[in-house]
């Protein structure tokens, strides 16, 4: 199944607007996606692409930036 | 074993010696005599429960590895969720039965509640593939005994842990140094400031008709300061004791009292627990089958917006209901993490406001004194929920709480309030068993410990190094003379104002009376 | 060459710091501790008599002794030394300290031994009733100032209570360490050498107050513990050892009240070892005290006057049965 990079960076874009998500690489250690923000964002990838993610998977490598959650939904919607 | 005391030096220096002279391979073997020694000084009981714990959840990691795909699924599944269950139970549960166990208190094992969240999450990482199970149980009873962290934590989990208490170290220097600096640092803060915080908590909650109104901002005040000093402190210790192994554990804290929001300040109070409680307990049960169904429900009824808000707002009510039976004082502990949870709630949907205005008109940075306002905020509400902690039971606290709003508020309007008498601190203040030189160590310490707050706090631009990393490294670049000044110092405090030993009080010459 | 010069050069230098470092810390720790240890100059002068004996046998003029007293205040504040040398010529030393038990006076003897050895031994019985360690703060008083030995370990461990711990007699600053917010002058002045306050270990008061009646409060078992006789017999038999003459007394305080009980069980025990004992309580009359002017404190002990009453009853009882000699001419010829 095929992954759309710009509907993801949407997807969070939505959460923090503010947030310049192709340079940055530590979004969960610095706080930018709080729990909160995960759990919604979980939510949204599901509606969205119809991926599953589960709690095991919620590790900070998976999350911390665009292309790391990219990689991760490619990898499982295969 | 205390870990404030000669036995525990005496241990430590043993354990160290025999550590760094077998070789290597087998230097796992010392770390594991030295803990259960250090545990089974707690009694044979405690003892035989963790061994037990050790088994059950060496045996069920075993089993869910091997029959993942065997066709007895069914088996494999119950006997899964009865050790899940237990667990769960042991967790949550067993604290919270304290007051039905007078005469029985010693069934409780010393610290339970840490090793079996250290186990549940070793059989939960392996349920889910992070690591293979381990062949070897005596390596498991390693990792939930490892003495530095079995009776207040850091809860540490298996992946971070086991190549380090398995690999050996040779000894450096350094990490020596490190580490006996860090004990010290710790044993400054329990016995100088908590210890000293504690006498006058103690007063006050002790007695609380006359010690109402404004007085409760003073239990919140001392608490604070005793609660910090105490768990900080005791971590510190433990942190310290593990590093002169050469093992490095989670840090537990960054700076909690700086924090310019509920939401960050659980994301540097008890780091370890709040970790425990993402990864095993929040984010599970939000991607669950049950709450993608119900999201699915609230959806279809009230749109998408809503559904996500409803999922954060269930998921996260029943974590903090959990974490306050883990804390395991009854409903003391549960109203608690509810209102903690409620109080969360409320410091998100406003960030999200804030976050849409900003939008509007992006103002970047936000001034000190507005910073300043928040962290004193922060450190007002967390320390008024902190006072659960401190009164008999919820009804009191709240009691207490409410006696200081309508007392504080009465005040304002000039009305004569009957809690006035609490707010005239220079009449309270010298009955609560401290004297002017307590409080100026309080004073000093309590300074001292926000400087090194500030040394530690994180800025932007740092890299993955812990707030104690930065204290280090200031404290290396140093010459060595202030160096050796400090430790001498930080040595000084704690032989001369330690709280312990027996009270040395002249006034009990009564010599001539006998 | 010259790299490897700086090596070594380098390495020296941290060597010499280190040494010089550790040195100067144990120096600091040292001056503290021994600043806030008690001094016993003031008010309460009782906390430094053992250490006052090695002053005594420091100097050659005072190093030896015939009679050594052992026991707690009934002794060291009713038997004045002075009056046995000046009026028997006597030698004496009292080696007393307050509640000092049967454990510890035989500590103190054990120690005496190694310096000197007397021809009588003095013990009060008193201490008898005590069977199990006192009180914290007289044990301090008692073994802070005397000197590490094999009988000092000994002497500790015997007398700690329960909640002490051998370490802090190790390092007293572990005990003391509150101490270092009520410093006095007199923690400066007498921080490194603290003057006798006792004569041969004797305390004198020269106070009057008239005894009164003191309450006769019955207790239930009157008979001495199994840990008391013990020390009471290696005391007995560390005396024939040495071939010292031990006596046995009992001092006219009027209360803690010696009951009929203590003394029937004293005099069984003397006579089953053949040891003199006297009870100067019963002879109080005899030996001329007046209750109503040689007490200092109502009876509880006598003031100087009293105490040298009981003196003289002593020098003339040791002059007629234990053959003490009037050393007063040799001295002088020396």
């Amino acid at each position: 199944m095929d992954i759309d990079r710009e509907a993801l960076r949407e997807l969070l874009l939505d959460l923090h607007p503010e947030v310049d998500y192709d340079t940055h690489t530590r979004l969960i250690e610095e706080g930018i996606i709080d729990s909160f923000d995960l759990v919604c964002l979980i939510g949204d990838i599901k509606d969205r692409f119809g991926v599953v993610i589960h709690g095991e998977e919620i590790v900070p490598e998976n999350f911390n930036s665009l292309d790391a959650i990219w990689r991760l939904l490619v990898q499982k919607g295969c | 074993m205390s870990m404030i005391s000669a036995t525990f030096l005496a241990f430590m220096g043993i354990a160290l010696l025999l550590y760094y002279c077998v070789p290597k391979k087998y230097a796992w073997y010392i770390l594991l005599a030295g803990s259960i020694a250090f545990y089974s000084t707690g009694g044979v009981y405690s003892l035989s429960v963790l061994i037990f714990v050790t088994l059950i959840h060496y045996g069920a990691a075993i089993m869910i590895e091997r029959w993942k795909h065997d066709q007895r699924k069914l088996i494999r599944k119950l006997a899964f969720t009865m050790v899940i269950f237990l667990d769960a139970v042991c967790l949550f549960g067993l604290k919270n039965l304290r007051p039905w166990m007078s005469g029985v208190q010693w069934l409780l094992p010393v610290g339970i509640s840490f090793y079996m969240l250290e186990a549940y999450s070793y059989l939960m990482d392996v349920n889910w593939k992070r690591f293979p199970a381990e062949k070897n149980p005596l390596r498991l009873l390693l990792f939930l005994s490892f003495f530095p962290c079995v009776i207040q934590g850091p809860i540490c989990n298996y992946r971070e842990m086991k190549s380090q208490l398995f690999e050996g170290h040779s000894l450096r220097w350094e990490d020596v140094k490190r580490g006996s600096i860090r004990i010290l640092l710790g044993m400054a803060k329990k016995l100088v400031i908590a210890d000293r915080a504690a006498v006058a908590v103690e007063t006050l909650t002790g007695n609380t008709m006359e010690y109402g109104g404004g007085a409760v901002l003073l239990v919140m005040l001392f608490y604070s300061v005793q609660l910090y000093g105490d768990f900080t402190g005791g971590i510190d210790m433990a942190i310290g004791a593990a590093r002169c192994f050469g093992i490095v554990l989670p840090e537990n804290f960054d700076c909690p009292y700086l924090a310019i929001s509920i939401k960050d300040y659980w994301r540097r109070w008890h780091v370890t627990m709040g970790r425990w409680f993402s990864n095993y307990v929040f984010y599970p049960l939000s991607t669950s089958e049950v709450m993608g169904m119900v999201r699915r429900r609230i959806k279809n009824h009230l749109g998408n917006q809503a559904a996500r808000r409803l999922t954060v707002f269930i998921t996260t009510g029943v974590t903090w209901l959990l974490i306050g039976a883990w804390h395991g004082r009854g409903s003391a502990t549960i109203c608690w993490g509810f209102l903690n949870f409620v109080f969360l709630m409320v410091c998100d949907k406003l960030e999200t406001r804030r976050k849409q205005k900003r939008k509007a008109s992006d103002s970047s940075g936000a001034s000190p004194w507005i910073v300043a306002l928040k962290v004193m905020g922060t450190f007002l509400l967390m320390s008024a929920l902190r006072l659960f902690d401190c009164y008999e039971s919820a009804g009191e606290t709240l009691m207490m709480l409410g006696g200081m709003v309508v007392s504080l508020i009465q005040m304002l309007f000039g009305i004569q309030s009957p809690l006035e008498m609490g707010w005239a601190y220079e009449k309270v203040l010298p009955t609560l068993g401290l004297d002017g030189w307590d409080y100026g160590i309080l004073g000093v310490g309590i300074v001292v410990f926000f400087l090194f707050q500030g040394i530690q706090k994180k800025t932007l631009e740092d890299g993955t190094d812990t707030g104690a990393d930065r204290l280090w490294s200031w404290y290396h670049r140093k010459p060595w003379l202030v160096r050796y000044l400090l430790v001498l110092g930080l040595f000084l405090a704690v032989l001369f104002m330690g709280s312990y030993g027996i009270a040395y009080v002249p006034k009990d010459f009564i010599y001539h009376s006998y | 060459m010259d790299k490897k010069n700086r090596k070594v050069h380098r390495r020296a230098l941290t060597a010499v710091r280190a040494v010089a470092v550790t040195l100067c810390t144990l120096l600091i720790l040292g001056g503290l501790q021994r600043l806030v240890v008690p001094k016993y100059m003031g008010d309460v002068p009782e906390g430094s008599m053992t250490g006052e004996y090695y002053l005594e046998m420091a100097d050659p003029k005072t190093a030896q002794h015939d009679v050594i007293i052992l026991g707690d205040c009934e002794v060291y504040e009713n038997i004045s030394t002075e009056t046995l040398w000046e009026e028997y010529g006597i030698r004496s030393y009292i080696r007393g300290n307050p509640k000092q038990t049967m454990w510890q006076s035989y500590g103190l003897l054990q120690e005496t031994l190694k310096y000197e050895t007397p021809k009588v031994v003095i013990l009060s019985v008193f201490a008898m009733q005590f069977d199990a360690p006192q009180s914290e703060i007289y044990n301090r008083m008692m073994l802070d100032s005397m000197r590490w030995s094999k009988e000092k370990v000994e002497t500790i461990r015997a007398s700690m209570t329960e909640k002490e711990s051998f370490l802090s007699y190790v390092f007293p600053v572990l005990r003391y360490h509150e101490r270092w917010n009520q410093l006095t002058e007199e923690d400066f002045t007498y921080f490194f050498q603290r003057p006798n306050r006792t004569i041969h270990g004797y305390l004198p008061h020269y106070g009057v107050k008239a005894a009164k009646e003191w309450p006769q409060v019955p207790i239930g078992d009157e008979n001495f513990g199994q840990q008391a006789y013990e020390y009471l017999d290696k005391i007995r038999l560390l005396c024939e050892e040495n071939g010292i003459t031990l006596i046995l007394i009992k001092a006219p305080s009027l209360y803690p009240t010696w009951y009929e009980g203590y003394e029937e069980q004293i005099e069984e025990y003397a006579r089953s070892y053949e040891l003199s004992y006297y009870n100067y309580l019963e002879m109080a009359e005899d030996i001329g005290i007046d209750y109503s002017t040689d007490t200092y404190d109502g009876g509880l002990h006598l003031n100087d006057e009293g105490a040298k009453k009981l003196a003289r009853a002593i020098g003339q009882m040791l002059m007629e049965k234990a053959e003490v000699t009037d050393q007063r001419d040799e001295s002088k010829e020396q």
